[in-house]
C-alpha cells in the first residue's frame, strides 16, 4: 500500500497538513500537583488497524510536581509547534528533573529530543530496553536511569499542597511494546499506564464519564493491541493487585479512567482470562530490534492466528526470567530465533532460562534471525533435537535479506503450527457435540449471501468479502438484519458500529460460480474481486456483485458477542432487486457443526 | 395481616454501609407474579436505611420503611437497633395501604415516631390512615385499634439537614403520577442516594451491590418498561436533577445497589425514555393514586400498550394540574380511565376528570375503563355508562378486577393493552396509506424493502412454557427470522417482535423449543399458530404436544426440534433479538427438507 500521501509518523507535518487534520491541546489539573496535557488528534488516519473505529485519538502526557518535578511521556511529533510552547508556559523545561518514559513508541516519545535540547541534564527514567531503544531514536547523549518492578522514584513533598509524590514502577512487558513500564504515584493514587487500558477516542471529555459511548473503542483497542498478549495482561494485573488502591488510570490514549475504573479493569481481567484459560498456545520468541526478528516473528504469529491458534509473542531480551520460564513452560509450542553467537550476560541468562523451561511434549520450530553474527541455525537445531523436541515445521532458513517470499514462508509455517494446535481441540469439540442436536441444528437453513465491504481514506483502501449464510431479518422499523460473523474473520474488522457493508443476495439458479469464487483461499494481498462482475459506486458500503439477485446497503448499529461469532445488527439504508422473478439461493445442511 | 404461604421465606438482614448507617434489607426470594413488574420472577428485596445516631444522641432516622408483608422480621430487627422510646424519624416515600399498615405498627411500637413526607405524600398518608382497606374480610372487618396519626413533617421542597453524627441528609420531593409522594434521600458525606422506586430492580440478593452493570441490566430495563416508561417525561426531569448530585452509590428501594458506573444507569434511563418519546401514537391513562390495586391494573395495561410501540401518558387525577389533563385528552389517540370504588362511589378527582373527558374528548378516539373493587364496583359502572351515553366507542369491555389481579388476569390485561396498541398502529398505517394514495412512501414499492424480502429464513414454531401446574403459562409463535449463530457451544438467534405475548416468556435464562417445519407440511402448523388469539388465551390449549427433556412443549409434526435457553438479548428496533444456546435436539424426519420462506417484501414476515 505504498502511497505518495502516506507520511511516516515521525516526520514533521506541513502546516497545511496540520490544518487539514484538526489538532488541539487540552491542559487540566487531575489531582494534587498533577496536570494532564492531552494532545487531541481528531482525525487520526484509519491506516493503522487499531484506529479502525475512526474516532481519532489523543496522546496524553502528565506533569507531576513534588519537591522535584517529573513529566510522564510527551506527545506525537506532529504536535511539536503547539505542545512545546504549552509546556514552556506551564514550567521552565530546565525545571523538569525527570522524564518518565512509559515506552518508546514515537506517538508518545516524539518530542523527547526537543526536551533534551532544552534541558540536556534531564534524567530519563524508563525500562532498560526503553533506554536502549531511545538511544536509537534521539541520537543525542542523555542522562538516564533504568528501572524495573519494585524500583521507586521519590519526588518529595510539594511545598504548597503538602502531598508527597513517590512513584513505584511495574514492568509490563508486551503491553503492547516490550519496553513498557507502569508508574504508580502513591501521593495521588494514579497509575500511569500509557498504552495499556487506553483507547483511540478523541473528545473533550477528560474522564470516562460516558462508558457506553467509549466501550466499543475500548474493546476494539484491546482486541487489536492487548489480546495477542493476554497472558502478559494477566501478569500485569497481578502486579497491579499488589499496589495500594488505584483511583485513576491515567492512560496515554483517550479519556482517563476514573469514574468507572472497576469496570475497565474487570473487562481486561475477563477478556484476558477467557483468552488464556486452558487454551493451547504457541510462544513465538524474538529478540527485539535484532536482525529481522520482529517482522519474521510477526509473520509466524499471523500464520498461527489464521489457523485460529493462540499466540504469545515473547521478547527474549525484555522478559524477566520468572515470566519467561512461565510463558515457555506453559506453551504447547515454542518457536525460537537464532541468537547472537556471543550474547551479553542478560541474554545468556534468558537463553538458559528458555532452554531449561522447554519440555519434550512441546512442538518446536526455529527461524533465522538474520542478525549478522548469529549462532548457526544447525547448531540451534542440534541443541533442540537433543532435548527431544517434536518439530512443528522445518527450520526456516533465511539466506539473504528477507523478502516477501520469506515472510510468506514464515506465515505458512505458522499456519501449519496453528493447525497442529487446534486440531486436537477441534476433534474434541466435534466429538462432544451431541449427534442428534447437531443433526437438528443442521436443519436450520439460511440463504446464501456474499458480504462485501470497502473503506477508503487518504492512506489507502481496505476491502473484504465473505460468504455468509447465517443471516436473518431482525426488524421492520427500522428495517434491519443480523449477520453472524466468526470472530477470526478479517472482514469483521470492517463491520464495527457505524461501518457500512453490502449484503449481496445470491440467486438460486446461478449462485455456484460466485460461491466457488469467494470460498477460494486467496493469497495475501490478492484482489478478491478480480474476475467478478462488480458494480462500483452503487452502494456506499462496498462493491455490489452484478450477478447477485439483490443487494442491501447496510449500516452496523449494534453488535452482540456470542461464543465464537459476533452477531452484527445493521439497518438497511438502500438496496434493489435485479430480477423480481428469481428466488434466493438456499443452503440446506445435514449437520450444524459447519457452515 | 393475613399469612400467605410465601410469608415464611421472608426475612430481614442487616447490611452495614458505614459506621452508624445500616441497610435493613427484606428478602423475598420467591415472589408470585401478582404485579406486572415481577414478571421476571426473580424475587425482590425491600431496602430501608437507618441512621442510628448512637453516641451522638440525635434522633435516629429511618429512610423508606418496607411494606407490611415484612412487618414481623423488620420490626424485630428494628427493635434490636432502636430503643422504643427513641424519637424515631421515618422518611416515607411511596405511600400505599400496605406501607400504612406497617407505619401503624411502627407508631405503636415507637410512640415518639415522627413521619417525614412530601406534600402529596402527607395528603395520601392522612387519607389512608383513617381509611379501612377493602379486603377479603369484607366490610365487616373489625376496625383495628385506632392508632393516632403521628406528627408529619412536610417536606415542601428540597431540604438538607445535618444529623447529630455529622451525616448530611438531603430530601428531594420527586412527584410522579404513579408515586405522587416520592421522596428521595441523599446523604452527602457518603454520596449515598436512597432512590426509592427509581433505578430499582426486582431481584432477590443478599449482596449489597450488584457485581457489575451488565449483571442487572435486563432486570432494570424490565422494571423501567413496567413502571417508568408510562411517565417517561416526569422520570427524565427527576433523572436530570439527580445527575447534579455528587453521587457515589445508588441504593434503590428494591434490589441491589449500584456502586459502580452509576452514570451509565442514568444514561440508560434517558435512552429508554427517548425511545418512548419517539413513538408517534399515545394512549392517555387516567387514574387515581394510592389505592394499590387499580394502579396494578394500570401498570399491566400500560406495559401491554408500550410493547406495541405506543407511548403511554400517565395522569394521576388527584395531583395533575388541569391543563396537563386537558393536553393529554387532546393529544392522545386513545384514553383509558381507571378507578377504585370507595364507599359505593368513584373518588372525586376521577369524577371531575370524567367530566373533562365528556366535555373535551374526541368521540373518534376509543376509550376503556378499568378498576378494582372490594364488594361492589359502582365506579366502573358509572364511568362506563357516562362514556357510553356521551357517544364514546369502547376499545374493550370494562375491566373489573375483584381485589388484586391474579396471574391469569395480569396476562389478559397485558395482552388487552397490546391489542389496543396494535389496533391503533394499524389504523394509523391505513390512514397514512389513504392519505398518500398508496403512493411512494408505501414500503412495498421501496426497492430496499423489496431487497430485504430476499433475505430468507427457515419456517419454525417457537413454543415455550414457564411455571408449574396451574400457574404455568404457555406461548407459541411462528418464526422465520431464525439463524444459527455459533458452533461451540451451538446456538442460534430468533427475532421476536416486542408486542408478542410470548416475548415475556423469553427472558435471559428462560427455556423454549424451536420446531423446524418440513417443506410441504408447513401449512397446518402455520395456520394454527397464526390465527388471532383473544387476550390471555392459552396458545397451547388442546394441542397434542410432546415434551422435551427439560419439559418444554414440542411439536410432533416438526422436521426437527431444538431445545434452548436464552442467554443474551439485543434490542433491534421493534424486535428483540435473542441468542439462545441449544441444549438438546433431534431430527424427527431425516427424509424431509426444511421449509424456507421466500418473500417478495421485507415489510411483512
Amino acid at each position: 500500500m505504498s502511497s505518495s500521501t502516506a507520511s511516516a509518523p515521525t516526520t514533521l507535518p506541513s502546516p497545511a497538513e496540520a490544518a487539514a487534520s484538526r489538532l488541539s491541546l487540552q491542559c487540566e489539573p487531575i489531582a494534587a500537583d498533577t496536570t494532564a496535557i492531552r494532545s487531541l488528534d481528531w482525525d487520526r488516519s484509519r491506516f493503522d488497524i487499531e484506529f479502525g473505529l475512526r474516532n481519532g485519538t489523543t496522546y496524553n502526557a502528565f506533569l507531576v510536581r513534588g519537591e522535584r518535578t517529573a513529566l510522564v511521556d510527551t506527545s506525537h511529533a506532529k504536535f511539536r509547534d503547539t505542545w512545546i510552547p504549552l509546556l514552556e508556559g506551564l514550567i521552565e523545561p530546565t525545571a523538569i528533573d525527570h522524564l518518565i518514559v512509559s515506552h518508546t513508541e514515537p506517538d508518545h516519545s516524539g518530542l523527547i529530543g526537543d526536551l533534551i535540547d532544552r534541558h540536556p541534564d534531564i534524567e530519563i527514567v524508563g525500562s532498560k530496553v526503553a533506554i536502549q531503544f531511545l538511544q536509537d531514536q534521539v541520537h543525542r547523549p542523555f542522562r538516564s536511569r533504568a528501572v524495573k518492578s519494585g524500583d521507586e522514584l521519590d519526588l518529595g513533598v510539594h511545598p504548597d499542597s503538602g502531598v508527597g509524590h513517590r512513584f513505584s514502577f511495574l514492568s509490563a512487558p508486551n503491553l503492547h511494546w516490550p519496553d513498557t513500564i507502569f508508574s504508580f504515584d502513591h501521593g495521588t493514587g494514579i497509575l500511569y499506564t500509557c498504552d495499556a487500558f487506553g483507547l483511540h477516542y478523541c473528545s473533550d471529555d477528560l474522564f470516562d464519564v460516558d462508558p457506553g459511548a467509549i466501550a466499543p473503542d475500548f474493546r476494539f483497542y484491546y482486541d487489536c493491541l492487548m489480546a495477542p498478549n493476554a497472558r502478559s495482561v494477566l501478569q500485569a494485573l497481578k502486579r497491579m493487585d499488589g499496589l495500594p488502591e488505584i483511583n485513576t488510570i491515567a492512560v496515554g490514549h483517550g479519556p482517563l479512567l476514573r469514574e468507572h475504573l472497576p469496570l475497565w479493569v474487570g473487562d481486561y481481567r475477563d477478556w484476558s482470562g477467557q483468552r488464556s484459560a486452558g487454551e493451547a498456545y504457541a510462544a513465538i520468541c524474538y529478540l527485539s530490534q535484532y536482525g529481522f526478528c520482529d517482522r519474521l516473528s510477526q509473520a509466524i504469529a499471523r500464520g498461527v492466528g489464521k489457523a485460529s491458534g493462540q499466540v504469545q509473542l515473547v521478547d527474549l531480551r525484555a522478559t524477566d526470567p520468572q515470566e519467561l520460564a512461565a510463558l515457555i513452560g506453559e506453551a504447547s509450542a515454542v518457536v525460537v530465533p537464532t541468537w547472537p553467537a556471543s550474547p551479553d550476560a542478560d541474554l545468556q541468562t534468558a537463553i538458559g532460562t528458555l532452554l531449561a523451561a522447554l519440555h519434550p511434549k512441546q512442538w518446536v520450530g526455529c527461524y533465522d534471525a538474520f542478525g549478522g553474527n548469529d549462532e548457526p541455525i544447525d547448531t540451534l537445531v542440534g541443541q533442540l533435537r537433543n532435548l527431544g523436541q517434536k518439530w512443528a515445521f522445518e527450520p526456516l532458513r533465511i539466506r539473504q535479506v528477507p523478502g516477501g517470499a520469506d515472510y510468506q514462508r514464515c506465515e505458512e509455517a505458522g499456519t501449519d503450527l496453528g493447525q497442529l494446535l487446534t486440531k486436537e481441540k477441534t476433534i474434541a469439540a466435534m466429538k462432544a457435540l451431541d449427534g442428534d442436536l447437531d443433526k437438528a441444528l443442521g436443519r436450520l437453513s439460511g440463504g446464501l449471501y456474499i458480504v462485501t465491504a470497502r473503506q477508503d481514506d487518504e492512506a489507502g483502501s481496505r476491502s473484504g468479502a465473505m460468504v455468509a449464510s447465517w443471516v436473518s431479518q431482525a426488524s421492520f422499523d427500522p428495517p434491519g438484519l443480523t449477520v453472524a460473523v466468526a470472530k477470526d474473520r478479517a472482514i469483521e474488522a470492517l463491520m464495527q458500529v457505524d461501518d457500512r457493508f453490502v449484503l449481496n443476495v445470491l440467486r438460486e439458479d446461478n449462485h455456484q460460480p460466485l460461491l466457488r469464487h469467494f470460498l477460494r483461499r486467496f493469497p495475501p494481498g490478492a484482489d478478491r474481486f478480480a474476475g467478478v462482475n462488480v458494480l462500483e459506486g452503487v452502494a456506499a458500503g462496498g462493491p455490489v456483485l452484478g450477478d447477485a439477485l439483490a443487494y442491501l446497503g447496510c449500516r452496523v448499529t449494534q453488535r452482540m458477542e456470542g461464543p465464537d461469532h459476533w452477531i452484527i445488527y445493521a439497518v438497511v439504508e438502500e438496496g434493489n432487486v435485479a430480477d423480481t422473478t428469481a428466488a434466493t439461493a438456499v443452503h440446506h445442511r445435514k449437520v450444524g457443526n459447519h457452515y | 395481616m393475613t399469612t400467605t404461604p410465601s410469608a415464611s421465606d421472608r426475612r430481614v438482614i442487616t447490611l452495614p454501609v458505614e459506621p452508624g448507617l445500616l441497610c435493613l434489607r427484606g428478602l423475598s426470594p420467591r415472589r408470585l407474579r401478582f404485579e406486572v413488574e415481577y414478571g421476571l420472577e426473580r424475587g425482590t428485596t425491600a431496602n430501608s436505611f437507618l441512621f442510628q445516631q448512637g453516641a451522638s444522641g440525635g434522633a435516629p432516622v429511618l429512610v423508606h420503611p418496607p411494606g407490611a408483608s415484612f412487618a414481623a422480621p423488620f420490626l424485630e430487627q428494628l427493635a434490636l437497633l432502636v430503643p422504643a422510646d427513641a424519637p424515631l424519624k421515618v422518611v416515607v416515600s411511596h405511600v400505599n395501604p400496605n406501607r400504612v399498615a406497617l407505619l401503624k405498627q411502627l407508631a405503636t411500637g415507637w410512640p415518639a415516631t415522627v413521619l417525614v413526607a412530601s406534600n402529596p405524600g402527607a395528603q395520601v398518608l392522612a387519607e389512608l390512615w383513617e381509611q379501612q382497606r377493602p379486603g377479603p374480610g369484607g366490610e365487616g372487618a373489625a376496625p383495628t385499634d385506632a392508632v393516632p396519626l403521628p406528627t408529619i413533617e412536610v417536606v415542601k421542597q428540597e431540604t438538607s439537614r445535618t444529623l447529630a453524627d455529622g451525616h448530611v441528609l438531603t430530601l428531594l420531593p420527586t412527584p410522579t403520577p404513579r408515586w405522587p409522594g416520592g421522596l428521595i434521600a441523599f446523604e452527602a458525606t457518603t454520596g449515598l442516594l436512597m432512590s426509592g422506586k427509581f433505578f430499582a430492580a426486582h431481584l432477590c440478593t443478599e449482596d449489597f451491590a450488584e457485581a457489575n452493570r451488565t449483571s442487572t441490566e435486563e432486570d432494570r430495563r424490565y422494571y423501567y418498561d413496567c413502571l417508568m416508561a408510562p411517565m417517561a417525561r416526569q422520570v427524565e426531569t427527576v433523572v436530570d436533577r439527580l445527575d447534579e448530585l455528587p453521587i457515589r452509590t445508588i441504593a434503590p428501594g428494591h434490589g441491589p445497589a449500584i456502586a459502580q458506573s452509576w452514570r451509565s444507569l442514568l444514561a440508560d434511563y434517558r435512552r429508554w425514555g427517548e425511545s418512548q418519546e419517539r413513538a408517534s401514537l399515545s394512549v392517555a391513562l387516567l387514574y387515581a393514586s394510592a389505592y394499590g390495586n387499580t394502579a396494578a391494573i394500570a401498570d399491566a395495561l400500560s406495559q401491554g400498550v408500550a410493547r406495541s410501540g405506543v407511548r403511554v401518558e400517565s395522569i394521576n387525577c388527584e395531583f395533575a394540574p388541569s391543563e396537563q389533563l386537558l393536553e393529554a385528552i387532546h393529544s392522545c389517540d386513545a384514553l383509558l380511565i381507571g378507578s377504585p370504588t370507595l364507599g359505593g362511589h368513584a373518588p372525586t378527582p376521577i369524577v371531575s376528570a370524567l367530566g373533562t373527558v365528556l366535555a373535551e374528548g374526541d368521540r373518534a378516539k376509543p376509550v376503556g375503563v378499568f378498576g378494582s373493587f372490594g364488594w361492589s364496583g359502582e365506579a366502573i359502572d358509572l364511568l362506563e355508562a357516562k362514556l357510553r351515553d356521551g357517544g364514546f366507542q369502547f376499545a374493550f369491555d370494562p375491566i373489573r378486577v375483584k381485589f388484586s389481579p391474579d396471574l391469569a388476569t395480569l396476562r389478559t390485561l397485558e395482552e388487552t393493552g397490546t391489542a389496543l396498541g396494535r389496533r391503533l398502529r394499524q389504523q394509523h398505517r391505513q390512514a397514512q396509506r389513504r392519505s398518500t394514495g398508496g403512493g411512494l412512501t408505501e414500503s412495498r414499492t421501496n426497492p430496499a424493502i423489496q431487497a430485504l424480502g430476499r433475505v430468507v429464513g427457515s419456517l419454525c414454531v417457537v413454543l415455550a412454557r414457564k411455571g408449574d401446574g396451574p400457574e404455568a403459562i404457555g406461548g407459541a409463535m411462528v418464526a422465520s427470522w431464525v439463524s444459527q449463530a455459533s458452533f461451540s457451544p451451538p446456538g442460534f438467534t430468533v427475532a421476536v417482535a416486542k408486542d408478542r405475548a410470548i416475548e415475556s416468556l423469553l427472558h435471559v435464562g428462560d427455556a423454549f423449543s424451536l420446531n423446524v417445519l418440513a417443506s410441504g407440511r408447513e401449512s397446518g402448523p402455520m395456520k394454527r399458530f397464526l390465527q388471532p388469539f383473544t387476550p390471555g388465551a392459552d396458545r397451547l390449549a388442546g394441542l397434542d404436544l410432546d415434551t422435551s427433556p427439560s419439559g418444554q412443549p414440542l411439536l410432533p409434526e416438526a422436521l426437527a426440534w431444538l431445545e434452548a435457553r436464552v442467554s443474551q438479548r439485543m434490542e433491534c428496533g421493534d424486535h428483540w433479538l435473542l441468542y439462545a444456546e441449544a441444549l438438546s435436539g433431534d431430527l424427527l424426519d431425516p427424509a424431509a427438507t426444511t421449509a424456507v420462506h421466500q418473500r417478495r417484501s421485507g415489510a411483512a414476515y
